[in-house]
């Protein structure tokens, strides 16, 4: 016999380990490393090993890694399902591991080579590997089983045995498939949506159990924990007074039982300005949200995401209360934080910026908010996917920028697009759907196509008082739109019941002192307005702008439009002179909250100088007009109603004037306006071609007259 | 060959298993008194400790930590209502993080609670399951075929999610982390539910927290300790050994009431300053409990007494280890039978052991790749302490991380830790002629 050399002797005696270590794990799980610095060689063990186990009955089962996801479970768990023996616990079974030893050690455009993400799951999903009762052989290579003895140390740890196989000659195997990439897919947020009752704690049974732990552990601190959540109960079925109860009850057992300068204080102080917010109790908010965002600070420091959610608060809180130029900073720096602790591409930057998008927009910066609002929906796709709520919503409020602007044939298919989204993901029963479909609603009122909005304010309606019960103030809301809806087709009678019920139910749900029922007091007086009932109507006006004033300071955007109403009231009733100064306090506001440039500056602008208008004094009217028209061709494009009223307005001017070659074209261009984007049959449309003609009139006897003589 | 007694050591070998201890029979079958002190001392803690009390576990590889922390569940139980999990079974672990351990527990407890028949309030399971819509329908639609029951049902889809899914496990982050308030909220509203069934407190514990990488350590432990210890429950938390020595994660650990962490060390049998010496006796105590666990495993007559001893020294004082050679001499001895059929009485000796020791330092030459690995080994030989690399360029945390995670350092606390090269690869310097 030759004498075989010491390399093929410590060959041999190592299958013999493996042999005999498989043979005594049958059964149970054994995790045995084999190495081999040749294939061909390793192909020729396994043939070797397998033949003399399968003679002994044996099953001998190949599982082979999926390069494109490489996990050992995953494919063993795989494998199970297709080979009956491994599953049967009776027969014997040996399953060798193929293709760990062909994964590449390079990052090609991932961030992990394959190798790395084979140890990864060696590492992190072997406690799942127990369910696997066989033993296993896995073969590698020298250099990867060295690296994953350092990369998944805990899975090393648990090798049942190691046995080395050397015949050096060159690796010959070169892999050949391409990789395939995992796609990343990040599912994101479920946006904060009116939760559906069925989603709500029950608060009284959450009072129950609060009272049976008081009775068996009073000092528990899973007490100020329930209180807590207890007040979240009542706040979501807009039962107020128990919530803030609740709350203060939390924050007093907090305060304590950890002393004042705790998270879970700031938590409690932050919960309480939330209920206040939700009250439009904006003065006790403020100083609540300041104290826990200071507090936050102190305890968590500056960088914490805590940190970026309080800022959020205050910047939503001042927003609400119209002041703007104090909000915009606070989202900034928001954004600015997300985007330092999360990343660039994370969806609570997209929402970020989302909040500043509609920051602009309600301050009329349009062409601001265009480029935010997009870039946010474009990040929430790619983040999320093209079907996710969060999209759905982006695509809502770009379609709201481009209904503000005017641009209806855009905002269409946007609010559909978004519609049938949340409808496919949320099913059609959903407060978002209703949302959507309000508006739409919205949409279609402002284009006059009062017979389609007519049943979408019904359903959105119908929808929201299933969902959310009668007493929620999106019903409110809902009843509120259905009632302008009416006003503006001239139902006043349908309108008049809706606006007082929608005025009641805010103030039984609110209070008496909040901005929506500012709102619905003024709507209601802009119906008595419109039927000439002004007697009525002004002391509305009044309260209305006296609690506006009171809730949200004097200078706030709804003040201006609140001044800006009465102003109209005593234009109505000839009161010129007391209308005056209202309308030019109301500009002057507008202005400075708004600044120069915005769509209801212009309406400001139309409003003084049809006053001036009717007093006769067309000099200062005309530059006024001027400066409206230019405006909202700037600001809303051509082809906008508004931009069609105020080319309406300065004709009517010049036609009052005479100068009917100067108003002629301006009617006509006001015409085709209106019947395009308002349809024949809108008042609008018809004043315009009433008075149109009015204009061809004037003309015709003019040019007669001048040929007469 | 002599069947019997290769079956015999065919089942020396199975006992020899080197997964933690799970099973209560098992640990019945098994068990020695090894570490009762660490899991009596926080046995202690928990009890006297107040009722939202939390506290920390770290244990070196391989040393029995989760069979003591399984022990300690079985201790605690006739007064509290434990949970214990491990979270490298409900979670892929690169992706751990703060809220994905809060929504753990979350998911347990609700199991937890529904096993105990609790009527559970509709909106926690709907805040808990309900997040997602894709597994909302498939758990609602696996309960109409009425064969599982509800709690098998979406623990197992949701655990498989997790681990599988990082989209799933993304959205669930992206979901939970701006209203982890919630979460806790729906905790302590289950906690509650139980206590109140049951009429003992939660206690939580979780294993192998220990096992994340320090960067996730660090974001867990470091960063959001306060979102992870709100939840007003005793809660043992795991972590790793090399984590307690960072000053910023103990700093914040102590800024929220944790004292001192609890440390499951490696067994010494030698204090520091005798550790080299030949002459050294060895501590009887922790010897002996090694041996009883060889008794334990391997039957009489099949391992000499000085060899038993011999491999107990040679386990550096980790527990896994001591399994892991003795488990090499069995199939050593499972060869031998082969080999020469005709032999009588192969036994676990001196011999056996040799052959043993030789394929387990092949293991480990294997590893060493690089010089400099050799060079902090001796370096940690001779003084006992942390490697420092000679060479500037090479990182050497990571190298000396690599010798820690694979076994070749071996870490051990006096009131300070020191270490000392497993004793394995001692034999490997020596042999290369590094050491002397």
């Amino acid at each position: 016999m030759i004498a075989a050399d010491d390399n093929t002797i410590q060959n041999q005696r190592n299958l013999r380990r493996l042999v005999m270590s498989v043979q005594a794990s049958y059964g149970k799980l054994n995790l045995l490393i084999a190495i081999c610095d040749n294939w061909k060689y390793r192909d020729e063990l396994i043939r070797d090993y397998e033949a003399e186990l399968t003679a002994k009955d044996v099953c001998c089962v190949h599982v082979r890694i999926d390069r494109s996801q490489p996990s050992l479970k995953q494919s063993l768990q795989t494998s199970i399902e297709q080979v009956t023996e491994l599953k049967s616990s009776h027969r014997s079974a040996l399953v060798t591991i193929l293709g760990a030893d062909e994964l590449l050690g390079i990052r090609l455009n991932e961030p992990k080579s394959a190798q790395e993400r084979f140890f990864f799951s060696l590492q992190w999903t072997r406690e799942a590997l127990r369910e696997f009762q066989f033993p296993i052989v896995i073969w590698l290579t020298p250099a990867i089983a060295t690296a994953l003895a350092q990369q998944a140390p805990d899975f090393w740890s648990w090798r049942g045995g190691v046995f080395e196989f050397s015949q050096p000659i060159a690796w010959a195997f070169r892999p050949e498939r391409s990789l395939e990439m995992s796609p990343t897919q990040i599912e994101g947020d479920i946006d904060e949506e009116d939760k559906q009752p069925q989603e709500q704690t029950d608060p009284i049974a959450l009072q129950q159990q609060i009272d049976l732990l008081l009775a068996q552990d009073p000092d528990s601190p899973l007490l100020a924990s329930l209180y807590n959540s207890l007040g979240d109960a009542h706040k979501e079925r807009i039962q107020y007074s128990d919530a803030e109860v609740a709350y203060l009850q939390a924050l007093k057992l907090r305060k304590q039982q950890l002393g004042d300068r705790h998270p879970d204080v700031a938590t409690s102080l932050n919960n309480l300005a939330g209920l206040y917010y939700s009250q439009g109790r904006y003065a006790e908010a403020e100083p609540l949200y300041k104290q826990a965002l200071l507090l936050t600070q102190e305890l968590l420091g500056d960088r914490h995401p805590n940190i970026a959610s309080s800022l959020n608060n205050l910047a939503e809180l001042s927003r609400s209360q119209g002041r703007y130029a104090e909000a915009e900073p606070l989202y900034k720096q928001a954004l600015l934080l997300r985007q330092e602790l999360l990343g660039d591409r994370h969806p609570f930057v997209a929402l970020s910026i989302n909040n500043l998008a509609l920051l602009y927009h309600l301050q009329g910066r349009y062409a601001e908010a265009e480029p935010l609002y997009k870039q946010s929906l474009l990040l929430l796709q790619e983040l999320l996917g093209d079907r996710h709520p969060s999209v759905a919503l982006s695509i809502n409020n770009l379609a709201l920028l481009y209904y503000s602007q005017g641009r209806y044939a855009e905002a269409e298919p946007l609010y559909q697009q978004a519609l049938l989204l949340w409808q496919e993901l949320l099913g059609d029963r959903h407060p978002s759907v209703a949302l959507s479909i309000n508006n739409l609603a919205l949409l279609y009122k402002s284009q006059g196509r009062y017979a389609e909005a007519e049943p979408l304010y019904q359903q959105a309606l119908l929808l929201r008082q299933e969902l959310l019960g009668e007493k929620h103030p999106s019903v409110a809301t809902s009843i509120n739109n259905l009632a302008l809806l009416y006003k503006s087709q001239g139902r006043y009678a349908e309108a008049e019941p809706l606006y007082k019920q929608a005025l009641l139910l805010r103030q039984e749900l609110l209070g008496d002192r909040h901005p929506d029922v500012a709102t619905s007091i003024n709507n209601l007086a802009l119906l008595y307005s419109s039927q000439g009932r002004y007697a009525e109507a002004e002391p509305l006006y009044k309260q209305a702008l006296l609690l506006m004033q009171e809730l949200l300071g004097d200078r706030h955007p709804d003040v201006a439009s609140s001044l800006n109403n009465l102003a109209a009231l005593y234009y109505s009733q000839g009161r010129y002179a007391e209308a005056e100064p209202l309308y030019k306090q109301a500009l002057l506001l507008m202005q400075e909250l708004l600044g120069d440039r915005h769509p209801d500056v212009a309406t400001s602008l139309n409003n003084l100088a049809g006053l001036y208008y009717s007093q006769g004094r067309y000099a200062e009217a005309e530059p006024l007009y001027k400066q409206a028209l230019l405006l909202r061709q700037e600001l809303l494009g051509d082809r906008h109603p508004d931009v069609a009223t105020s080319l309406n307005n300065l004709a009517l001017l010049y036609s009052s004037q005479g100068r009917y070659a100067e108003a002629e074209p301006l009617y006509k261009q006001a015409l085709l306006l209106t019947e395009e984007l308002l349809g024949v049959a809108h008042p609008n449309t018809i004043t315009v071609r009433g008075q149109y003609a009015q204009c061809l009139k004037g003309m015709s006897t003019r040019s007669k007259q001048t040929f007469s003589i | 060959m002599d069947q019997e007694l290769l079956k015999k050591f065919q089942q020396a070998y199975q006992d020899l298993d080197l997964f933690p201890l799970v099973e209560t029979e098992d640990i019945e079958k098994f068990r020695v008194d090894y570490g009762l002190e660490v899991m009596v001392r926080l046995k202690r803690e928990v009890e006297a400790s107040v009722k939202n009390g939390k506290f920390i576990f770290a244990g070196h590889r391989g040393c029995g930590k989760s069979t003591l922390l399984k022990r300690l569940a079985l201790d605690m139980a006739p007064n509290h209502h434990v949970v214990f999990f491990s979270i490298a079974n409900l979670i892929e672990m690169t992706g751990v993080t703060h809220t994905n351990i809060l929504y753990a527990i979350a998911l347990l407890m609700l199991s937890r609670a529904k096993k105990l028949n609790i009527d559970v309030a509709k909106d926690i399971e709907n805040t808990v399951l309900g997040w997602d819509t894709t597994t909302h329908k498939q758990v609602a639609s696996e309960s109409a075929t009425g064969e599982l029951t509800v709690e098998a049902d979406f623990l197992n889809v949701f655990s498989a999610k997790l681990q599988q899914e990082k989209s799933f496990r993304d959205e669930l982050e992206i979901t939970f982390a701006k209203k982890i308030s919630d979460l806790v909220g729906k905790i302590d509203r289950l906690a509650t539910a139980i206590q109140i069934k049951t009429k003992k407190p939660v206690l939580v514990i979780i294993d192998d927290l220990d096992k994340l990488d320090l960067p996730l350590v660090e974001a867990i432990y470091r960063n959001n300790i306060k979102a992870l210890f709100s939840p007003q429950i005793r809660i043992v938390f795991t972590i790793p050994v090399s984590a307690i020595q960072e000053p910023q994660v103990m700093g914040s650990l102590t800024s929220e009431g944790v004292v001192r962490p609890h440390l499951f060390p490696v067994a010494k049998f030698f204090k520091k300053d005798e550790r080299h010496n030949p002459e050294a006796e060895p501590i009887a105590k922790t010897l002996d409990i090694f041996l009883q666990v060889l008794e334990k495993r391997i039957p009489d007559g099949l391992i000499a007494p000085e060899t038993a001893r011999e491999i107990t020294l040679k386990s550096g004082g980790v527990m896994r280890e001591l399994v892991r050679i003795a488990r090499e001499c069995c199939t050593e001895c499972m060869v031998q039978l082969e080999i020469e059929p005709d032999r009588q009485a192969v036994t676990i000796d001196r011999n056996i052991l040799t052959i043993a020791l030789r394929n387990l330092r092949n293991d480990f030459a294997r590893q060493l790749v690089s010089s400099n690995l050799y060079n902090l080994l001796v370096q940690v030989y001779e003084t006992g302490e942390a490697g420092d690399s000679p060479d500037e360029t090479e990182d050497s945390s990571s190298d000396f991380v690599k010798l820690l995670h694979s076994l070749m350092v071996l870490e051990y606390v006096n009131d300070a830790l020191w270490y000392d090269v497993h004793p394995i690869v001692t034999s490997l310097l020596k042999q290369k002629q590094l050491i002397s």
